[in-house]
């Protein structure tokens, strides 16, 4: 299957402490990866040189076997690469439907520079998207007063405004309903029908062992297991990530 | 349930509430009071302030706060009069607001390259450019007696003055800018949760330079109305307007902290600070309990804001 992702070697060291060391990673279309650790593995880090947000210390990124560089995030989403992270990265002050539309505003036309939102297509535009998203988020709504599946149906909804070719998502089922976490499951086994690349970190083995194609494993910046879901097992996981077996591949 | 709303609904409208409180007062205080020329008065002399906190809403509510409005003001209205007697009066008036905001840029500028917090990198540049009025000043008042240059500051249409107009054209365009412009969602946002916006790709920094250059513009345009109005650049000029921009802008209710506000309400802040003003005037009441009075004002609104956080 064709590799729309590909890291090589990758490390990152904050001033002494390196949090990653030489990770290699490949991910391909409609291929859904299980990132797994404990707090402090590396795996916030790595979405995070994923997603533009920092530079890899050592080590090159490939987009369909072409090395890009992400100097900041708004260059990895121009790249088709969409994140949904673990706080939501919401504004509380705004409304539901300007949170969906954040930074990405639609509008209505140009005055020289300044360009004016268009507030009706964005309101109308999210109302479709939550409800293909089952969710009842009303557009209106101030994200403040959201409930925390609310508020993860505004930060889905965002992957959906342009065409991505892959979306990572930081622990979307933490925090969440029963019923709203198979919502989220079910969106995943979606985007992997359009053959969209997802990375998916998360505490929450059963999840992985549901949605996921592969499963990836790291502790103290080192990756001790990249194998197929089905040679693994949550038992397998388990201990990777605890230590209590050394490595896997 | 209804007694909940009505809390609500006081705590939203407080500053125009207090408006109403205050004439109603002063009407029934003094005949004087409600006289259009009066209430023409207040706005007109409270223009230049008015206009400041107009911009300063902006830069608030991105999570920012600027205390060199006085020092800007200052520094474009000594260089106004310098260059009236120097070179040309209208020139004069034209370059103060876009000194303002060149000195609003490097503001911003400096916050968000050295990562500084608004508040301290401010008081650093405000006394900087309180020096650089004194220099171009030499330390001596500038008279300017041209007809040239005094008439953005006294000129009147229809009985009106120009300042008035000039103050309401200001209010709107920073509304426009504020409630339909794609930097005005930005703006929001940033003062909102900053690490969400800039993980959206929204480009902080820049939003951020642009409220403090919008700010400077403001202060510019201030100095050169009051340099204009009263003749005479002195290097003192606006001290302590700062802080009366920053009261009148969290009295109308935007928060300090952030993410609400409105223009309209930065306004109406400088009207009830002008109010009281007004009002100690026309009574000749000891001016001793102006300031007890605009304090306690400042005080309860800031409670209110408090109350609503939560």
């Amino acid at each position: 299957m064709e590799k729309v992702l590909k890291l090589e070697n990758i490390s990152k060291n904050f001033g002494g402490v390196e949090a990653l060391s030489n990770i290699n990673l490949s991910l391909s279309k409609g291929q859904c990866l299980g990132l797994m650790g404990d707090n402090g593995a590396g795996k916030s880090t790595l979405i995070k040189i994923i997603a533009g947000n920092y530079l890899p210390t050592y080590g090159k990124i490939f987009l369909h076997n072409q090395e890009v560089t992400f100097h900041k995030p708004l260059d990895a989403q121009e790249k088709g690469i969409e994140v949904v992270y673990q706080d939501l990265a919401l504004c509380d002050n705004l409304r539901a439907y300007e949170n969906v539309y954040l930074g990405r505003w639609l509008t209505k036309f140009k005055f020289g520079p300044i360009k004016f939102v268009d507030f009706k297509a964005m309101k109308e535009n999210s109302k479709e998207l939550f409800k293909e998203l089952k969710s009842d988020t009303r557009s209106n709504q101030f994200v403040k007063t959201l409930s925390g599946g609310q508020k993860q149906a505004v930060a889905l909804s965002r992957t959906r405004l342009s065409n991505p070719e892959i979306v990572i998502m930081d622990e979307p089922t933490a925090a969440i309903s029963v019923k709203q976490v198979k919502e989220v499951l079910e969106y995943i086994l979606k985007l992997k029908e359009k053959n969209i690349g997802i990375i998916l970190i998360s505490h929450r083995m059963m999840d992985v062992f549901e949605v996921c194609d592969r499963v990836m494993v790291l502790r103290r910046g080192v990756k001790v297991s990249d194998k197929e879901i089905k040679n693994s097992s949550p038992e397998e996981v388990t201990g990777l990530i605890t230590g209590a077996i050394d490595n896997s591949f | 349930m209804q007694f909940y709303q009505l809390i609500n609904f006081l705590r939203e409208y407080a500053v125009l509430i207090l408006i109403v409180l205050l004439m109603i007062i002063l009407s029934l205080a003094s005949d004087a009071f409600l006289s259009p020329r009066n209430l023409l008065n207040i706005l007109n002399q409270n223009a230049p302030l008015a206009i400041i906190a107009a911009a300063l809403t902006l830069c608030i509510i991105a999570g920012g706060f600027d205390l060199s409005t006085a020092s800007v003001f200052g520094v474009a209205s000594c260089a106004a009069a310098w260059i009236a007697v120097n070179v040309d009066p209208l020139l004069g008036l034209a370059l103060a607001p876009l000194l303002g905001v060149i000195l609003g840029y490097i503001n911003g500028v400096l916050i968000t390259s050295l990562g500084v917090h608004s508040f301290l990198a401010t008081i650093a540049t405000s006394l900087i450019y309180r020096g650089i009025a004194i220099l171009i000043t030499g330390g001596f008042l500038i008279p300017v007696r041209m007809q040239e240059f005094v008439w953005l500051g006294r000129g009147k249409i229809y009985g009106i003055h120009y300042t008035v107009f000039i103050l309401i054209i200001f209010t709107i365009l920073m509304t426009i800018i504020l409630n339909r412009t794609t930097f005005g969602r930005n703006v929001f946002a940033v003062g909102g949760n900053e690490e969400a916006a800039k993980l959206s790709g929204i480009r902080v920094n820049l939003i951020t330079i642009y409220t403090f250059a919008l700010t400077g513009l403001a202060a510019g345009l201030a100095g050169a109305i009051q340099v204009s109005r009263i003749s005479l650049g002195q290097p003192q000029a606006g001290l302590g307007m700062e802080l009366q921009a920053i009261a009148a802008v969290i009295l109308g209710g935007t928060s300090i902290y952030g993410g609400h506000g409105a223009v309209w309400r930065s306004v109406a802040g400088v009207m009830v600070l002008a109010l009281i003003n007004n009002g100690f005037n026309i009574l000749n009441a000891d001016p001793f309990w102006k300031d007890v009075t605009t304090g306690v004002i400042i005080f309860g609104a800031v409670a209110l804001t408090a109350g609503r956080k939560r």
